[in-house]
Order: structure tokens, then sequence, then C-alpha cells
């Protein structure tokens, strides 16, 4: 981890050093890019198109929107109880919930054999350019769709275990904030630096989230409430390479 | 540039897509307790398209509770977990671990204090693909 943070300083470093002379950005910058991104036991592949507004005087600072298609592999993941918020996490305000203890008394887990999720979003996209080649930024999937494999999985309940023949990737997709999501969902930091006028390459911190919803067993909580989706949270760690219109 | 790009993200998806690898083929043979008392034993049958043969016993020795397999054999598979289960299919069980081996004599510790009475059946199961090998109603001596 420390030898990417240096690494990643020095990246900086030398590509603010080495800007070239300073003109004014276009106002909209279109890219579509294609992300690969590994992890424990799984990897993934993205393919966005974005279209953001340049803003501020030296139009610096971009936002947008796009789409994303976002592909996740993997063997024997485990997925959590992904809900409701009042039974996993200590508070459930929006956007602060980030900063909630964990209830994992209240979790139970799916280990599914061997997912595979297609998540199709829409995306909110921002991004500070520091130079004309270096620029920063963020994305996030917003709502969309998925579809994948069915397959088994393991499921742990109160100290039982028992097999779930079909478990199947969450349909809706929907960003609510924390454990309040619905479904999977990307999201990016990144660094690009553009190789030229078209081509551009980035180094990614990915925070993905994939839901599976069990087929045949169910978790009850101590409150009665009946849960079949079950979360996994992973960050990965990649490098995308864009194409501007 | 293009096929470069296409080439690392297919290999980065595709690392993620592992599959178990089969079971160890060489024969087993370690020691059982010699002061344990079989409690309850039974025979495997192998479902459709499998071979598996062989025996399953619970032995215990001083509240300490052991699944041997004796004479076991079975066909090979990825990811082979031996089960202790309540029904003759893995709908309710504990998961004793991954098959050491496809044949020999081979003893997996029971941990915990489960109530050995509920689980009457041993799988053989591919846990990865859901597939069970074989099983073996453990009765009473």
């Amino acid at each position: 981890m420390k030898t990417i943070i240096i690494a990643v300083i020095c990246f900086l470093a030398v590509a603010v050093s080495l800007q070239a002379q300073q003109t004014k950005n276009p106002e909209i910058n279109q890219f579509v890019d294609l992300a690969g991104t590994i992890g424990k036991s799984q990897g993934t592949g993205a393919l966005s198109y974005v279209y953001n507004w340049r803003i501020g005087k030296k139009r610096k600072i971009e936002a947008g929107l796009g789409a994303r298609l976002t592909s996740v592999g993997g063997s024997k993941l485990t997925y959590t109880t992904a809900g409701p918020a009042r039974l996993t996490r200590t508070f459930t305000t929006p956007f602060i919930i980030f900063f909630a203890g964990q209830q994992t008394e209240n979790w139970d887990t799916l280990t599914v054999q061997r997912p595979f999720v297609n998540a199709l979003n829409v995306t909110i996209n921002l991004g500070y350019n520091f130079t004309p080649k270096l620029s920063a930024g963020f994305n996030i999937d917003l709502i969309g769709a998925s579809f994948g494999r069915k397959s088994s999985s393991v499921f742990q309940s109160k100290g039982e275990t028992s097999t779930d023949p079909v478990s199947k990737p969450t349909t809706f997709n929907l960003l609510l904030t924390g454990d309040h999501d619905q479904g999977s969902l990307n999201s990016e930091f990144f660094l690009k630096y553009k190789l030229n006028e078209k081509w551009g390459v980035r180094v990614i911190y990915q925070f993905l989230f994939t839901e599976y919803t069990a087929g045949s067993v169910r978790q009850t909580a101590p409150d009665g409430t009946v849960i079949d989706r079950f979360r996994n949270k992973a960050n990965n760690f990649g490098v995308g390479v864009s194409y501007q219109f | 540039m293009k096929n470069l790009t296409y080439v690392l993200l297919f290999g980065l998806i595709i690392s993620g897509c592992k599959r178990e690898e089969n079971t160890p083929i060489e024969p087993l043979t370690e020691q059982v307790d010699s002061l344990a008392v079989v409690t309850v034993s039974g025979k495997f049958t192998p479902t459709a398209g499998e071979s598996v043969s062989g025996n399953a016993k619970i032995i215990t020795n001083d509240s300490k509770h052991s699944l041997v397999l004796d004479n076991f054999m079975t066909s090979n598979g990825p990811d082979l977990h031996v089960y202790l289960s309540k029904e003759s299919t893995p709908k309710d069980f504990i998961d004793l671990g991954s098959l050491k081996s496809v044949s020999g004599t081979q003893v997996y510790p029971i941990n915990g204090t489960p109530d050995l009475g509920k689980y009457k059946y041993a799988l053989i199961h591919c846990q990865q693909f859901n597939h069970l090998f074989g099983s073996a109603l453990l009765e009473n001596q």
C-alpha cells in the first residue's frame, strides 16, 4: 500500500512539473473509457461513456453524466446481509451512514460460489484538470439494472450452514448511500494522464458493491424482518484507457 | 494500443474467475485413534454418474468426535467437501472441510458440540458446482 502511495505521488510530481503551456480547455469533455481492476478473488472490467461540462473561469472543473457497464467475476465470494440499514449499521442518516459502525451481530453470510454480475448504470462524474495532461476525478453509479449468472451459494445463519441452489444478481441498482444502496454499484477515484489528443491512461482506486439475492434461503432478523439480499464490498486497484472524442 | 487494452482487461476479469482444483489423488492412510469408540457408521452410495465407495463412521474419544472415511474411494472433481448433514442432500450441514484425497483412510475432526443425533448423513459434495457425489446414512452400531 505504501509503495502504491509513493508511486502515485511521484507520478503526480513528474506530471505537474512537465506541464505544457496553459491553454483554455474546451467546454465539453466527452470520452469512452475501458478499465480493469483486480482484487481478492475477483476481477472487474468496465466500459464507460462520459459527457462532462467544463466549468469555472479556466474550465478546470468538470461535472457530468455518463453510462457504465461493469462486469465482475469471482470465485467463492462472501456476501453479507445487505440491509435494511437499521439492522446492519449503528445509525442510518444518508451520507453520514458512511461513518456508522457495523452491527455484525446481525450479519449472515452467503458465499456465492461462482458469482458473475453485469451492472449497467447511469453515472455521475466529477473531475479537476491540474494541467492539460493531468487530471483527477471521481465517478459513481446512480441507477440502473444488473444481470448475470445464477450460482449456488453456501448460507450461514445462527451457526447453521445450508446450500442455496440458485442465488442470482439483484436486478435493480440504486444509490441511496451506504447500506441503503440497492444492487450493484461501482465507483472510482482516479488519476488520468493524457498521452496525446485522443488517448489517456488512468490509475484507479475502485469501491465496488455487488449484490446477490438468495433463491430459497432466508435470513430472519431478531425483529422478524426476512432478508434475502446480500452484499459484497470490494476495494480494488486497476488501470484504464480513455479515448477522447 | 487498443488490442493490448482488450487483452489486459480480458485477463483481469478471467483472473478473478478461478476454478477450484481437483482433489489430490495420493491415497491417504491417516491414523485413527485406537481408543475411540465407533458410535454410528454407514456405507457410501454414489449419485448417478459418480463412483463413491467405502465407509463413513463417527468415532468418539473423551468427548472429541471425528468422522472417519474408511476404505474410501471417489471419482475426482473440483472443490470436493466432506459434510455431516441432516438430510441426504446438503440443505443443512456441517462442513468438515475439503476432501483430503480421493482414496484411503481419512479423519476429519468435528469441532464444537453439535447434536450429532441430528446429522444422520456423511456427504461428499462439490461445493463450487453444487453437485452431490455420494452419501452415507450413519446408523447406530
